[in-house]
């Protein structure tokens, strides 16, 4: 028999050849008929034969074995089941017994175990079915039928399976994410927060559907076989159950799920990493933290895939915790002195440009273009240099960078005591720089507007800039300390509000230590050397003016 | 196993050993359906109502057994009804949202009231009226950005009333022949808008604003459900929901609350006497659920005032579920109210005796893993609870609900009838995966759709199963009439025409290879 095409139509026929039924099988677009049919039957009825048709040829079949059972055992998938017959052996996971569907074609009595159950004509139940040495405890109207259980083999299970590493915070590729501290949430606080909202409203500038992060979840097979997994993550709260605000915004928040999911395939004695998405509703959080950092626990559940037996469970810690409240006021003050550069060129800058002589004006881009190639070789060399040092590569090319370019401003200010000077210069390097670099973006813009602000406020509190240069007179611990000052104050500002902006914008973690080693040394210290450096050069540069 | 008589269900394979093989009759016949006979041409005069195809339908009370010969044509009647496609209408090419994983194509059918026209409100827009037997198009209109969701006729068949799920979830009121609008309301006005979703995003239609409840009352006047939830870009979820009650001429005459409330109310049922109406009421929008309303239950109100009569809650189904939810198994007759859950309970509250509590759907352990079974539909009629159930299910809430059930549920995919003590009258199961229950207008023939298989590729299982509820208590198995197999998934709304005609919508579905197989069209089988 040949139907590659399928079934077309399906006749059964009584012992005298009187149809019972006839069924005629559509075939959709793009797919042949049905090769298989389940049919109806009206109870008590019985089958001769049962007609076929498939294209251009038809059959005649006696009906199937077991059509004439009075009790019909039903064994595999619910969905698509057949008849178990006598002397089968089922497999199955328990030994003690099995869930089975009995349907019975007349009103009976079935033994289950010890225990009768009456069925009527039709009646279909679900039962368990003990086992005894090997058997089915299962009879109809007082004989046994005759059904062998077998252990299932459901696959490998778990038993060949390592988690060797979890990784949290990862990227989508489950790369750890060196910018933010492990195992651990930082949200912004409060202040940043507000002021978060302030500028991009709601939800921030992240989109709220996306993953706040991914954990990478590594995974070794030691067995001989591959392994599917399903692995499934979620985050519980201190209490041990789902924490809401972790819940994954699917269908617009429809789908009642706490958990994430991920499939995966681990090769026979190799490793996979699975990642998972981790999504946090900021706002659902806002309560949990008022009281301090909170501890939860980051659950994970590998089973494999289709098999019923209990998944492995492992829990790891998760902090959660408000970010330094220092960031938020730092972006404060950054910002404050940005809009204050901004307004201080719009006002000021054109007033500067018009009463500073060409030759002054000279000057500054004649020094602001040496500052820029110090600062653009320094960059170079710290990035040569930073694939040794790593982020401490600046602490080393900054004390030759400083210097030099603190140096530069130094030998500047002191040729030209005016207010502006300083702002035109850094202007100048910030257009240089962004030109060169490609960093003209908002974020830079605004910074750069800030240390314009905070070096021209600076340098005038401390006199450099005002009084018509006679703090060049002084002597030079006097002037080292006047320039020292200042420009260790634009620097120390300047490094903490960069910190604060590269983690507010930036999402960026630092350790606290490494931000104060960074305020101390490039920051503060550097300056006053550069300065004690800058004076003498000054002093000469002064005389060959004269 | 002892060998006696025959049983209810045979699965067949072409794996069998064949006993005989011939070339296939010539095509052409008696083919014996519920109340009349096809007769396939081509033909000799034959008084009956033309189909498709040169076929002819007589109707005819035939016996099994009985020879007939009807137009040169000879047959012996067999012992069950075959049930034939008379009519197929292409709604569209819905292929590529299939593709994507797209839910079912929302579809609406509606009889004309003297059953010659069908309705039918598409997933792409359209509203088409069909001859109802030969299915040739007779007026279509593309109407809606989304879908039509709900389809009504006037008494006289004159007009035909189309509620939207669309940015502007608009009512019309369509001359049936032209299908040219009378009037037209916007409910968007009242639930607020949304706008379509981007393309890629399947679900994004469902938080359009919707029309999620039409019906005709006896006085002519129409009763609207509009229900919109949504999540505004960067903002929180919202609910707007309110019942209306709008007059044949496209007026405002009733509303309840006065103000759209802070829900949803998802699915509607009137009372066959039109005085009382019952709708779900369920949330997803954040926030504190607004006092007074039954989150998660059901309240009934009194028609057409619009007047609060009772609202219905049952307490969740702990520890697997934590509250309670009612998709479409909701009714109400004249003094009960139905509710299925898809905890998998079913509850009828009368007016004063004890609610009759169905369990038996509820979870069971199967080893470490607990399964259970949803109830998706379900009526009241001649004093029966009738719902369907779902395949078996691991409870969201369980330990591992990304397994497979390990064992069926006992009450898995079948359709059970209580009496009103809540005791079983009867249930049946035939393998199918149960998409919708729908009575005919006869009133005592049950459809019971057949959707796509969740467990399996089987494809001879799609179509529909019409059941018999008339009658003194017989098993479920004896009240099968017939089995109206399609090529495609069918989708959870069907009609039945008082002669017995049933339109299923068939949509395409996605093979385990990823293929995607089938047609979106209407199908009318008798």
């Amino acid at each position: 028999m040949e139907a590659p095409d399928g079934l077309d139509e399906v006749t059964v026929y009584d012992p005298a050849g009187v149809p019972i039924l006839s069924r005629r099988f559509p075939s959709a677009r793009g797919a042949s008929a049905p090769l298989d049919a389940t049919l109806a039957l009206p109870l008590g009825v019985d089958v001769g034969r049962v007609g076929l048709r498939a294209g251009e040829h038809s059959w005649s079949l006696p009906p199937p074995e077991g059509l004439g059972d009075p009790l019909q055992v039903v064994i595999g998938d619910a969905g698509a089941p057949r008849l178990a017959r006598s002397g089968d052996t089922l497999t199955g996971d328990d030994p003690a017994g099995m869930d089975l569907e009995l349907r019975a074609a007349r009103a009976g009595r079935a033994t289950v175990g010890d225990a009768p159950v009456e069925l009527v004509a039709g009646e279909r139940r679900t039962v368990r079915v003990p086992i005894v040495d090997g058997r089915l405890v299962l009879g109809w109207d007082g004989e046994p039928v005759d059904l062998r259980w077998a252990p299932a083999s459901p696959g490998p299970g778990l038993g060949a399976l390592e988690v060797v590493d979890r990784v949290f915070p990862a990227s989508s590729t489950g790369a750890r994410k060196l910018d933010r501290p492990p195992d651990r949430i930082d949200l912004a606080s409060p202040a940043g927060a507000a002021l978060r909202r302030l500028l991009f409203g709601r939800d921030g500038p992240r989109d709220p559907d996306a993953p706040w992060a991914h954990e990478g979840v590594l995974l070794r097979n030691t067995g001989d076989a591959p392994l599917d997994l399903v692995l499934e993550a979620r985050i519980l709260g201190p209490d041990g159950a789902p924490h809401p605000a972790f819940a994954p915004r699917a269908r617009g928040g429809q789908a009642r799920q706490d958990r994430v999911r991920a499939l995966v395939r681990v090769p026979a004695g190799g490793e996979a990493l699975a990642v998972l998405p981790v999504y946090i509703d900021e706002a659902a959080l806002s309560g949990a933290l008022e009281r301090g950092p909170v501890r939860l626990d980051r659950e994970l559940r590998v089973a494999a895939l289709g098999d019923p037996r209990p998944p492995r469970a492992a829990v790891a810690p998760l902090g959660l915790r408000r970010s330094s409240p220092w960031i938020g006021l730092g972006l404060v003050g950054a910002g404050a002195a940005g809009l204050g550069g901004l307004a201080l060129l719009g006002s000021r800058g054109r007033v500067w440009l018009r009463q500073l002589p060409t030759s002054a004006l000279m000057g500054i881009a004649l020094f602001s273009a040496l500052g820029f190639g110090i600062s653009a070789l320094g960059t170079l060399v710290t990035m040569a240099l930073a694939a040794a040092l790593g982020p401490f590569a600046f602490f080393v090319t900054g004390l030759a960078e400083d210097v030099l370019r603190t140096t530069l401003l130094a030998a500047l200010l002191t040729l030209l005591p005016r207010p502006g000077v300083a702002g035109l210069s850094a202007a100048v390097q910030w257009m240089l720089l962004a030109a060169a670099h490609g960093g003209g973006g908002p974020v830079e813009l605004w910074t750069g507007a800030g240390r314009i602000f905070s070096l021209e406020l600076a340098l005038w509190v401390a006199g450099v800039t005002r009084g018509g240069g006679r703090w060049r007179d002084q002597g030079p611990v006097g002037r080292w300390a006047r320039l020292g000052g200042a420009l260790a104050a634009v620097g120390l500002w300047g490094t903490l509000t960069g910190f604060a902006v590269q983690s507010a914008v930036y999402r960026m973690h630092y350790a606290g230590w490494y931000v104060g080693l960074a305020a101390l040394l490039p920051g503060f210290v550097y300056p006053l050397i550069a300065c004690g450096l800058a004076v003498p050069v000054a002093d000469g540069l002064r005389r060959v003016q004269r | 196993m002892p060998r006696l008589r025959p049983v209810a269900v045979a699965v067949l394979a072409l794996m069998g050993a064949a006993a005989g093989c011939a070339p296939a009759p010539p095509p052409g016949g008696l083919r014996f359906v519920r109340g009349g006979v096809v007769v396939e041409g081509p033909l000799q005069e034959v008084d009956g109502v033309p189909l498709s195809d040169d076929r002819v339908l007589v109707p005819k009370a035939w016996s099994p057994g009985e020879p007939l010969a009807i137009g040169g044509r000879a047959g012996v009647a067999p012992r069950v009804p075959e049930c034939l496609p008379l009519a197929s209408v292409p709604l569209g090419d819905v292929s590529a949202a299939a593709a994507a994983g797209a839910p079912a194509p929302d579809t609406a059918l509606a009889w004309s009231p003297d059953a010659s026209r069908l309705a039918v409100g598409t997933a792409l827009g359209e509203v088409l009226v069909v001859e109802g037997h030969r299915g040739e198009v007779l007026a279509r209109r593309a109407l809606s950005e989304a879908f039509v969701k709900h389809l009504a006729w006037s008494p006289d068949g004159a007009i035909l009333y189309a509620g939207e799920q669309s940015p502007d979830a608009t009512l019309w009121a369509l001359d049936a022949a032209t299908l040219q609008p009378r009037w037209s309301l916007r409910l968007a006005d009242r639930v607020e808008t949304s706008p379509l979703p981007v393309d890629g995003d399947v679900y994004g239609v469902y938080d359009l604003p919707a029309v999620t409840g039409l019906r005709r009352l006896p006085d002519g006047s129409l009763l609207v459900v509009a229900s919109h939830g949504w999540t505004p870009r960067g903002g929180a979820r919202q609910n707007r929901a309110q019942v209306l009650l709008v007059s044949a001429g496209g007026e405002l005459v009733g509303r309840w609350p006065d103000a759209p409330a802070d829900a949803l109310f998802q699915h509607a049922r009137v009372s066959a006497g039109g005085d009382r109406l019952a709708i779900t009421v369920n949330r997803s929008a954040e926030g504190p659920a607004p006092a007074g309303l039954p989150v998660g239950g059901v309240q009934v109100l009194r028609l057409p005032a619009l007047e609060p009569e009772r609202a219905l809650i049952t307490e969740p189904l702990l520890p697997h579920f934590p509250q309670p939810y009612i998709w479409e198994a909701l009714d109400l007759d004249e003094d009960r109210v139905l509710m299925g859950y898809g905890d998998g309970r079913v509850r009828v509250v009368g007016p004063g005796e004890a609610d009759a509590l169905w369990t038996a759907g509820a979870p069971v352990m199967a080893g470490d893993v607990p399964v259970h079974v949803s109830v998706g539909w379900g009526l009241l009629r001649g004093g029966a609870a009738i719902f369907s159930t779902s395949g078996t299910l691991i409870p969201w809430g369980a330990a591992a609900p990304e397994l497979r059930p390990p064992s069926a549920h006992p009450a898995e995919r079948s359709v059970t009838a209580l009496r009103p003590d809540g005791a079983v009258a009867w249930s049946w199961s035939g393998g199918v995966e149960i998409q919708g229950l729908s009575v005919g207008d006869d009133g005592t023939t049950l459809v019971v759709g057949a959707g796509a298989r969740q467990t399996d590729d089987r494809r001879d299982l799609f179509g529909a199963v019409l059941l018999d509820l008339s009658g003194p208590d017989r098993p479920g198995a004896a009240r099968e009439l017939s089995r109206c197999p399609t090529a495609a998934p069918a989708f959870f709304r069907h009609a039945l025409s008082a002669d017995g005609r049933l339109a299923l919508i068939e949509h395409p579905w996605k093979a385990p290879d990823g293929q995607v197989l089938g047609d979106y069209r209407l199908t009318v089988l008798r």
